[in-house]
C-alpha cells in the first residue's frame, strides 16, 4: 500500500522476501527504490494517469531486487478512497512472474536462433542446387557435342553436390533431433562404444598410418548411448581429416573423472586451431577449411549433444601443437523436462552403441 | 574513325569457397564475352592478403571489382567488407556481394558495412547466366570508377 504520492505505507512479508529489503527499508520510500530502469518514462506516466483517474491498472513491471537481480512482477494497482470518495492512496497486488518472463525470453532467443538457422539452412541447401542446375546445362551441351570426358567431369560435380545436399539434410535432422528427442542416460562402458565407432575408420587409419591410443581412466560414464557414439565418430572423423598432417600421426581418445562427472577428450597432433576460432567452430555452418568436404554442422551437433547432457564442449589448442576436443558429461540430468534419468544403472550392452549413420568420413 | 568506347578489360577478384561456383562464374563471364581478368581466392583471409599484397600475393595486381561470397571459412564476407571499407587505401574498391543468402540480416549488415551492391545467385541457370552478363556489362562498360 502507498499514499497518494506513491510512498510505501505497508508491505507484506512476501514483498520483503521477494525484493530483499526489510520492512523499515521500504516504508516511506517510493517504488523508485526497486526501479530497474527497464521501462520508459511513459510507462509509469500511463500507470499514474490510470490510477489517479480512479481506474485499475494492470501490467507487468520489471523491478530490481536488493541484490540487483531483475524481477518481473505481474501487478494490479487499485486506488484507495476515503469516505468522501477522494483517492488517498493505492493498493498494489503483485505476483512474481520472473520465471515466466525468463522462459519467454529463452523462447524469444530460441526463436531468433531458429530463424537464423532457417536462413542458413536455405543457404547451404541452395549452394549445391546452384551447382547442380548450372552443370546440368553444361552436361547437356557436352552430350550434344559428344564431349564425353567433359560430360563425365560435369556429372561428377553434380554427384558431389547432391551428396553434399544429402549430408547437409542428414546433419540438420540430427541437430534438430538432439534438441527435441529425449536424451536417455545410462551408465555406459566407453571401450565397447569406442571399438564400435573405430571399426568404420580402420581402412582409412591403416591407409594413412594413423595410430590410435586410448586412455580410459574413467571406464564408464552416464550418457545417451547413441549420442555418445555419434560424438566419438564425429571427433575422430575430424581428427583424421584435420589433425593428421604430421609424421607418425596419433589420435588419443581418453576419459577422466572430474567431480561426479566424466570428461571425454579426443586429441590429435596436427596443425591445431588459432584461438580466435575456438568458439566459432562450434557454431552451425561454420567451416575453417575448404579442401575437406564437410557440412559445417559436425561440431554444432557435438556441442548440442553435450548441452543435452547438461555438460559442455570446448577445444584446447595451441597452433602447431595439435587440438584437443573435450566434452564434459556431468552425470546428472540437466533438466527434468528434457532428460529422463534411467533408474536402472545396469550396463548398457555394447550393441546398443553401434555406429550412427551420419557420413562424416574424410575423403580418401 | 571516331573513338568508340571500347570495354576495357576489368580485373575481378572472386572470393568464393565453392570451386564449382567459381567455375560457373568464370564460364558465364567468358560465354558472355565480358572482357575481364578473373582471379579467385577461397576465403576472406586470403582475399585480404591478396588486396594488401601480403604473402603469397606480393605481386598481385589491384582488382577493379571484388566479387564476394558471404559465407566463407576463417574470415567471412562481412569481415572482408568491414576491413576493406575501413582501409584508406582500399575503401574505394567496389564490392559486389554474390551469395546464395537472401537473409534480411545479411543484406542489412552488408549495406551498413557500405557494400556497393548485393546480388543473390539465382538457382535457375538461365537467370544466373543473365545476372553474370548484366553484372559484367554494368561494371565493365557503364560504371565509371574514380581514376
Amino acid at each position: 500500500m502507498t499514499d497518494r504520492q506513491g510512498r510505501i505505507t505497508y508491505v507484506n512479508d512476501r514483498f520483503c522476501a521477494v525484493s530483499g529489503y526489510s520492512r523499515h527499508q521500504l516504508i516511506g520510500k517510493t517504488h523508485r527504490l526497486v526501479n530497474s530502469g527497464t521501462h520508459p518514462r511513459e510507462f509509469f506516466a500511463d500507470l499514474w494517469q490510470t490510477v489517479l483517474a480512479g481506474k485499475i491498472w494492470k501490467g507487468t513491471i520489471c523491478n530490481r531486487d536488493r541484490a540487483g537481480n531483475l524481477l518481473w512482477l505481474a501487478t494490479t494497482i487499485a486506488p484507495l478512497r476515503d469516505t468522501s470518495g477522494a483517492i488517498v492512496g493505492f493498493i498494489s497486488v503483485r505476483h512474481d512472474d520472473t520465471e515466466l518472463e525468463r522462459a519467454q525470453q529463452r523462447l524469444r532467443s530460441k526463436n531468433a536462433e531458429l530463424e537464423e538457422l532457417v536462413y542458413t539452412v536455405s543457404h547451404d541447401l541452395k549452394n549445391p542446387l546452384v551447382t547442380i542446375t548450372g552443370y546440368i546445362t553444361y552436361l547437356d551441351r557436352c552430350i550434344t557435342s559428344g564431349d564425353i570426358p567433359q560430360a563425365r567431369a560435369h556429372a561428377d560435380r553434380i554427384r558431389r553436390a547432391s551428396v553434399r545436399m544429402r549430408q547437409t539434410i542428414d546433419d540438420i535432422l540430427r541437430l534438430c533431433r538432439v534438441g527435441i528427442a529425449r536424451t536417455t542416460l545410462a551408465e555406459i562402458d566407453i571401450d565397447p562404444v569406442y571399438r564400435g565407432v573405430i571399426e568404420q575408420f580402420i581402412p582409412t587409419l591403416t591407409a594413412r598410418g594413423i595410430r590410435m591410443r586410448t586412455a580410459f581412466a574413467a571406464p564408464s560414464l552416464r550418457a545417451d548411448p547413441e549420442q555418445l557414439a555419434h560424438v566419438l565418430q564425429n571427433l575422430i572423423g575430424n581428427a583424421i581429416a584435420y589433425g593428421c598432417g604430421v609424421d607418425e600421426p596419433t589420435i588419443t581418445v581418453g576419459t577422466e573423472r572430474r567431480g561426479i562427472g566424466v570428461c571425454l577428450s579426443v586429441a590429435d597432433q596436427g596443425a591445431g586451431i588459432d584461438p580466435r576460432f575456438h568458439e566459432r567452430i562450434f557454431r552451425a555452418f561454420t567451416r575453417l577449411h575448404t579442401d575437406v568436404e564437410g557440412t559445417g554442422l559436425g561440431l554444432a551437433i557435438v556441442r548440442r549433444i553435450a548441452e543435452a547432457h547438461g555438460g559442455s564442449a570446448w577445444i584446447d589448442s595451441t597452433p602447431g601443437q595439435g587440438a584437443c576436443f573435450n566434452l564434459m558429461f556431468p552425470g546428472l540430468p540437466p533438466d527434468p523436462h528434457q532428460t529422463e534419468p534411467t533408474p536402472d544403472l545396469s550396463r548398457t550392452p555394447a550393441r546398443d552403441a553401434g555406429p550412427a549413420t551420419l557420413a562424416l568420413e574424410p575423403r580418401p | 574513325m571516331s573513338h568508340q568506347q571500347e570495354p576495357r578489360p576489368v580485373r575481378f577478384l572472386l572470393v568464393e569457397d565453392d570451386q564449382d561456383h567459381a567455375e560457373l562464374v568464370r564460364l558465364a563471364l567468358a560465354e558472355n564475352r565480358i572482357a575481364n581478368e578473373l582471379d579467385h581466392v577461397t576465403d576472406g583471409e586470403l582475399a585480404l592478403r591478396y588486396l594488401r599484397n601480403q604473402p603469397p600475393f606480393q605481386s598481385a595486381p589491384r582488382p577493379d571489382i571484388l566479387l564476394l561470397d558471404l559465407k566463407l571459412p576463417r574470415v567471412d564476407g562481412h569481415e572482408v567488407i568491414r576491413e576493406v571499407k575501413h582501409d584508406a587505401d582500399l575503401k574505394r574498391l567496389p564490392i559486389v556481394v554474390l551469395t546464395t543468402s537472401d537473409a534480411e540480416s545479411d543484406r542489412v549488415n552488408a549495406y551498413n558495412e557500405h557494400v556497393n551492391s548485393y546480388l543473390v545467385k539465382p538457382v535457375d541457370f538461365e537467370r544466373f547466366h543473365e545476372m553474370i552478363r548484366t553484372l559484367g556489362l554494368y561494371w565493365t562498360v557503364w560504371n565509371q570508377p574514380p581514376r
